[in-house]
């Protein structure tokens, strides 16, 4: 974990950084407006960490994912990659970018080219990046397989043939092609049944150790997040609103989204009994966001204060704890409870 | 080996027979590459008002149990063998599909996992809850819509009378769902099948629909049997499990007993491997290997070769679900029965 005192520098750094996408809300007014799916996020990921990336559906992490990767161009903000900046900057350096930010992503069956063997799958990036001859290829080719935990045998064989973990594990293997520095894992885990997404975790936590790589890791599941994350980052309409260490927020959130997402994940254990704080509403039109916060339509703690502008700002709770929220110290999280049997 | 396979009759001597009980329930899969059992002699049964979960990854014939029940498999697949009583039908595998219609939507309702393709996209949601009580309660059209407003009220949608004139796509997914459970309730089922009501949705929404259920159930008294793969969602709702692995029931028991002293190996695994605030820093136990192919399952215990337990009785012989001496729990494994082959 970061020591904030003499740190070396962040592998990646992100600051203010914007997407819009254009919508016509009408044909027939005419209007249009910008939806905002990333819209002013600044965070810091340390060479060797995992920072988790939560939210719900259309909060905006995986576009985050996207810009933060260089496959999709950002409107506005920075993006430092080893002090350098990645958003202008020509098609050979990005090339070469491309080498050191890989993504993995949810679906591996649709991910995947159904056309390509396992080994041109996990050829094509040093192919793409004109590295080695055929056979030095070859030879790191079904290295990687190993690595990920699949047979060299399989070298030849098409996705539909392998199960949904072993195409994940495909997936993987081509990510680790270039011999990344960041791996953006975007939901890696969500279309696996427990039993191999607890396989493919497990993999996941190898890696980093034996490669040195750096994670971050998006996805909606806490449960998984808790267990792979060093540091946490909660995603609400296209802003983080919380941000903290593993152990800091999952035992003390801070923001009322945060505390309620942790309220409402279902525990597998009977025993524990808990007040559930259920949101009202669902979510704003992101194209349309309310004045103020943009939590308010569904916050228990909402106050004159969150209705008229301006949006809160980041607030430091503790060192490396900060969440954006008015009211930060109202609100307090419910304690979970063990029922006495 | 049959006698070991029927449930106990002990829950039968208390005075509320089961609502439902499914006896060596069998569905097959014709495929090109050989005919598959899906479903593989299950045996289950609700009592009034009990939340029954079923839980197991994907293929493990969860769903499928709930369709052939339903009698809603369709060709190739077909229901090969056992017996459905429910309430006073000594067998609903034996009804005429116009039969089957009228007692499902009525007394045995069901919600799926996403709203969006059991809703009919073409119709207002209004007509579609509606068009439920026209059928099973022979309400007058505008009686119906008027009923439709009330059960959407009823389900937490705000403006109902507005809501009922908009088209599906006009909704959320949890609204959706909302308009699902209102469709499902729409008369008063005593049974209603929930198969994976809540995948689709993200955690804050799913809260509101697991609420949104268990209320509804304790105001009708339905009994609901929740098929899905998530432990949680089953720890917060159910009284009773069933764990499901490649067609059959690997372990029966109370939600307590199950989290707190899961017999099967199996068991065992699924619970391990969920990641917890415990497991951080150490791997997850994982479940070595994948689900077998039901077309080529291994000889003796279908659940061998990815169990860290199995020994020579496990090739030789497919264990039965056998109840644990005094207890209602079942468990079908070499490990846990008096006389393993040898």
């Amino acid at each position: 974990m970061s020591q904030p005192s003499q740190a070396p520098a962040p592998l990646l750094q992100v600051s203010d950084l914007k997407r819009y996408f254009d919508v016509k809300n009408s044909l027939l007014s005419g209007k249009s407006g910008h939806l905002r799916a990333v819209d002013g996020v600044t965070f810091n990921v340390t060479a060797g960490e995992t920072l988790g990336l939560v939210g719900e559906s259309g909060c905006g992490k995986s576009t985050l994912g996207r810009v933060v990767s260089r496959l999709l161009p950002a409107t506005d903000g920075e993006i430092l990659f080893e002090g350098r900046d990645i958003i202008d900057i020509d098609r050979k350096a990005l090339l070469a970018l491309r080498a050191d930010i890989q993504s993995v992503f949810q679906d591996p069956s649709a991910s995947l080219n159904p056309r390509m063997t396992a080994f041109n799958l996990i050829a094509e990036p040093l192919v793409i990046q004109k590295i080695g001859t055929r056979a030095s290829r070859r030879d790191k080719v079904l290295d990687l397989l190993e690595t990920v935990g699949l047979r060299r045998e399989f070298a030849d064989r098409y996705p539909h043939e392998f199960s949904g973990g072993q195409r994940q594990r495909i997936g993987i293997a081509r990510a680790l092609a270039l011999d990344p520095k960041l791996l953006i894992l975007d939901e890696p885990v969500s279309a696996l049944d427990v039993s191999i997404q607890a396989q493919i975790i497990n993999l996941l936590e190898d890696l980093q150790k034996r490669l040195d790589l750096t994670y971050l890791f998006i996805s909606h599941d806490l449960s998984v997040v808790q267990h792979v994350a060093d540091r946490v980052a909660v995603m609400y309409m296209g802003q983080i609103v919380e941000l903290a260490d593993n152990e800091a927020f999952y035992a003390n959130p801070q923001h009322p989204y945060s505390i309620a997402l942790l309220s409402a994940l279902p525990l597998p254990d009977p025993t524990i009994a808990r007040k559930r704080i259920l949101l009202e509403g669902d979510l704003p039109d992101p194209a349309n966001l309310p004045q103020g916060c943009r939590f308010q339509s569904r916050c228990a703690h909402v106050t004159d204060r969150c209705r008229v502008g301006p949006e809160p700002e980041m607030q430091e709770i503790s060192p490396g704890h900060i969440a954006r929220c008015h009211n930060l110290a109202d609100i307090h999280a419910p304690i979970e409870q063990k029922q006495t049997a | 080996m049959d006698t070991l396979m029927h449930a106990p009759k002990t829950a039968a001597k208390n005075a509320n027979a089961p609502l439902l009980e499914v006896s060596n329930l069998s569905t097959e899969f014709a495929t090109y590459a050989g005919t598959l059992s899906a479903v593989d002699g299950v045996s289950l049964s609700l009592q009034p008002g009990e939340v029954f979960g079923i839980v197991g990854e994907s293929g493990s014939g969860k769903s499928v149990t709930a369709l052939s029940i339903m009698g809603l498999i369709k060709k190739p697949g077909r229901v090969t063998g056992g017996t459905v009583r429910f309430k006073d039908e000594a067998n609903l595998l034996d009804k005429t599909p116009a039969e089957m219609r009228k007692i499902r939507g009525g007394q045995i309702s069901m919600i799926f996992q996403e709203p969006m393709t059991s809703l009919n996209p073409v119709f207002r949601i209004g007509w579609q809850i509606a068009e439920v009580l026209q059928i099973h309660r022979e309400m007058t059209r505008t009686e119906a819509w008027e009923r439709a407003i009330h059960l959407l009220d009823r389900v937490g949608i705000a403006s109902p009378a507005k809501r009922a004139r908009e088209f599906p796509h006009q909704l959320s997914g949890g609204m959706r769902q909302r308009v699902m459970i209102a469709m499902a309730m729409a008369c008063a089922p005593s049974l209603l099948f929930a198969d994976e009501p809540t995948t689709a949705l993200d955690v804050t929404v799913q809260a509101q629909i697991l609420d949104l259920m268990v209320q509804l159930k304790e105001e009708d008294g339905a009994a609901v049997m929740l098929i899905t793969h998530d432990m949680g969602v089953i720890a917060e709702m159910a009284q009773k499990v069933a764990v499901m692995y490649a067609g059959v029931v690997m372990e029966e028991a109370t939600v307590e007993e199950l989290f707190d002293s899961p017999l099967h190996p199996y068991t065992q695994g699924l619970l391990d491997s969920i990641p917890r605030k415990k497991s951080r820093g150490q791997s997850l136990k994982a479940i070595p290997g994948i689900v077998p192919n039901l077309l080529h399952l291994p000889t003796g215990c279908r659940f061998r070769d990815r169990c860290a337990a199995a020994h020579s009785a496990c090739a030789l012989a497919d264990p039965p679900l056998q109840t644990m001496p005094n207890s209602t729990r079942k468990v079908r494994c070499w490990l846990h029965h008096p006389e393993p082959p040898k």
